[in-house]
């Protein structure tokens, strides 16, 4: 070996005093982490059908709420005539209510808000979830037993029935405030996820090395413990997302939620309550494109969350890949001794 | 026994919470509690059995019969006044939806059709999702195991009300195969006979059905799970070896402990169907306990709502309660963790 021969020496083959062969730029390190932070998952994502389906069905409601906006006309009364079918006119390609609005419009235009109450509730979820799971988890002892209790006690309260003191005493109208009440017990379950999670990483030696050199616990937590909680923290986010969805549109359904925002559920109400719609079957696409709507946007999280099982989870990868490779060996006989990754994969999937 | 001391003291500890919060949100109401009633009291003085035209002091004490809390109280006696009516189980009356009657009364009134709507729901839910779940188990991977896992995750993405929309809309209305509301039916006598109870089963078949259609399909997941984790185990291969018959097999040694995991999460099911008839009772017009808080929440009669609340919940943390006594009975290795 080199660094035998020349003990102490400023000789650049010794592995303690070897220098990288060139410096990386911020840019590069930027590209670095978004390579493995954000293209891999996605390529991950992309190859699981179950992935794709969702990518491509969120990605529609995301432009839907954004570009789709500026290219539908905004919905009000008498617009066109009154319960066209839908698929009959350009003018009306989803058909129009009984007050002569255009469904299209109406849901286009529903979206926006909507997904600003996914986003401020899964937000508010996961981040008092993870606070409060880091904490108790890490810090142990009577932290723990406090902050368990509360969210014990906030877990036992039925949610829809609290929903509605609370809609009905603050009657909030912002989109964002909105989300946030929708999903107010949503931290709870990821809560005490992540804290049953942290307790056994606590003895883990690189957690304990980042103790004993001083790091600071908020440092401890947020470099060592938390990348950990990737898994549950996206599940969290899709999960807070989805109930939002329901709950939102439950409640402007039920019409406890102040009507001052275009939702679904407000069409759904108006469908419902017309005297005539339930009876009418030329009203059916007045009651069917609100409920295809939020269908498609629940099944499309829904998927993309069973999708990121395979992100998180390279076992289960690796048994679908072996599944997928045991469908082709069985069609093309001769191509079955492969070695390495694939055969590690084959045995995993036994 | 630590782990079920802790458990009976955390459900006081939710129950006493929510009071509390019941407490809080009576106070919070629109322009305070006194007030709102106040001007109720006033717009309609016959309905709280008072004269047309009621005294300062008639008001009043309609006031603290309703609140079940002497008006202009200062806040810590009002606390105490309404801990201790609650602790004695009088939750106050109602202010708007039916003016004078008792909450509790009326909750409990309501409450044993909602309890039959969930439960029935539950069990059907549990059978469909306990089949089905291992089914996919048996043939895990192929074109069945996929296509019905599809279907789930399906289900399991659309809201019961929407299903419970979709099956009134079609059920009910178009094909009137189903009746639109109601929870029996009116020309029968109520009592022990038999059209009486097949007028029930018949109102509550769409809403148990919106329930079953949208919720079996998480069961059916989690029995899949459990059912693929056993069959890979020892035991049942020993157990296979000993050249016992598949029957006693899947009935004993699989279904039995791939069942075991689900135990806690059908108790508290229960609960959250509960909580969720409010949706669905207001959609197929079934009076019972979530008509009632749906009612309480348009009219904002907050005391009502509260109490719904509080009873709602009570029910709940008893269930769990029942389902963590309970489980150390079926699960016996549950209670050697908990004492060990």
């Amino acid at each position: 070996m080199a660094t035998e021969d020349t003990p102490g020496g400023g000789d650049e083959s010794s592995p303690f005093q070897a220098r990288s062969q060139y410096d990386a730029t911020t840019a590069d390190v930027y590209q670095q982490m978004i390579e493995s932070w954000i293209i891999a998952p996605l390529r991950v994502l992309w190859d699981d059908y179950r992935g794709r389906i969702g990518i491509i069905i969120v990605t529609a409601y995301v432009l839907m709420g954004t570009i789709g906006t500026l290219f539908v006309e905004v919905p009000s009364f008498n617009q066109g005539p009154s319960l066209a079918g839908p698929f009959e006119s350009m003018a009306h390609p989803l058909g129009t209510t009984a007050y002569g609005q255009d469904l299209l419009g109406l849901m286009v235009h529903s979206t926006p808000a909507m997904f600003k109450m996914m986003i401020a509730g899964a937000i508010f979820g996961n981040a008092m979830g993870v606070v409060v799971g880091l904490v108790s988890g890490y810090m142990g002892g009577n932290t723990d037993k406090v902050l368990m209790t509360i969210t014990d006690t906030m877990m036992s309260i039925p949610g829809l029935p609290l929903l509605l003191i609370l809609a009905a005493l603050i009657e909030p109208t912002n989109p964002w405030l909105i989300g946030i009440i929708l999903n107010i017990q949503g931290w709870t379950g990821l809560a005490r996820a992540i804290r049953s999670q942290v307790l056994p990483l606590r003895k883990k030696e690189y957690v304990e090395a980042s103790k004993t050199i001083g790091q600071p616990t908020s440092s401890v937590l947020t470099k060592d413990v938390l990348p950990e909680m990737l898994p549950f923290i996206t599940m969290g986010f899709m999960n807070g997302a989805t109930g939002v969805i329901h709950a939102s549109v439950g409640l402007y359904f039920l019409g406890i939620l102040p009507f001052t925002n275009q939702n679904w559920g407000v069409v759904l109400n108006d469908a419902y309550r017309d005297s005539g719609a339930l009876y009418n079957l030329d009203a059916a696409h007045w009651l069917l494109v609100p409920i295809i709507t939020i269908t498609g946007m629940t099944f499309g999280l829904t998927l993309l969350a069973q999708a990121f099982d395979q992100v998180f989870n390279p076992r289960v990868r690796a048994r679908h890949q072996a599944r997928k490779r045991n469908e082709e060996e069985e069609n093309d006989p001769r191509d079955g001794d492969d070695t390495g990754v694939d055969s590690i994969a084959n045995q995993l999937g036994d | 026994m630590g782990y079920l001391r802790n458990r009976l003291i955390q459900a006081i500890i939710t129950i006493y919470s929510i009071v509390t919060l019941g407490f809080a949100a009576i106070q919070l109401m629109p322009g305070g509690p006194a007030a709102a009633i106040r001007s109720q009291i006033n717009s309609n003085p016959a309905a709280f059995g008072l004269p047309p035209d009621p005294t300062f002091e008639q008001i009043n004490q309609v006031l603290q019969e309703r609140m079940l809390v002497p008006p202009d109280q200062p806040l810590w006696e009002a606390y105490l006044t309404y801990m201790m009516g609650a602790f004695q189980g009088n939750l106050g009356e109602s202010i708007i939806v039916q003016p004078g009657t008792s909450n509790v009364q009326l909750i409990l009134e309501a409450a044993p059709w909602s309890i039959f709507l969930s439960s029935v729901a539950l069990v059907y839910g549990l059978v469909v999702g306990i089949v089905l779940g291992s089914l996919m188990a048996y043939y895990e991977g192929s074109r069945f195991d996929v296509g019905m896992t599809i279907t789930v995750i399906l289900n399991s993405a659309v809201p019961f009300y929407i299903a419970a929309i979709v099956l009134l809309y079609f059920g009910a209305y178009q094909l009137g195969w189903f009746p639109t509301g109601g929870r029996f039916n009116t020309s029968t006598n109520p009592g022990f006979n038999w059209p009486f109870i097949q007028g029930i089963f018949y109102h509550a078949a769409l809403p148990v059905a919106s329930l079953v259609i949208t919720g079996f399909g998480g069961q059916a997941l989690s029995m899949r799970a459990n059912s693929i984790r056993i069959l890979g185990s020892d035991y049942i291969r020993v157990a296979e070896l000993r050249g016992l018959s598949s029957y006693k097999i899947s009935t004993r040694y699989l279904a039995r402990n791939a069942i075991l995991p689900m135990y806690t999460g059908i108790i508290i099911g229960l609960g959250g169907m509960l909580g969720g008839t409010v949706i669905l009772e207001e959609i197929f017009a079934y009076p019972g306990m979530g008509m009632l808080m749906f009612d309480a929440t348009v009219m904002r009669d907050f005391p009502l709502l509260t109490a719904n609340l509080i009873i709602v919940t009570i029910l709940f943390v008893i269930g769990t309660l029942i389902a963590d006594f309970t489980y150390a009975l079926i699960d016996p290795r549950a209670e050697q963790s908990s004492m060990g």
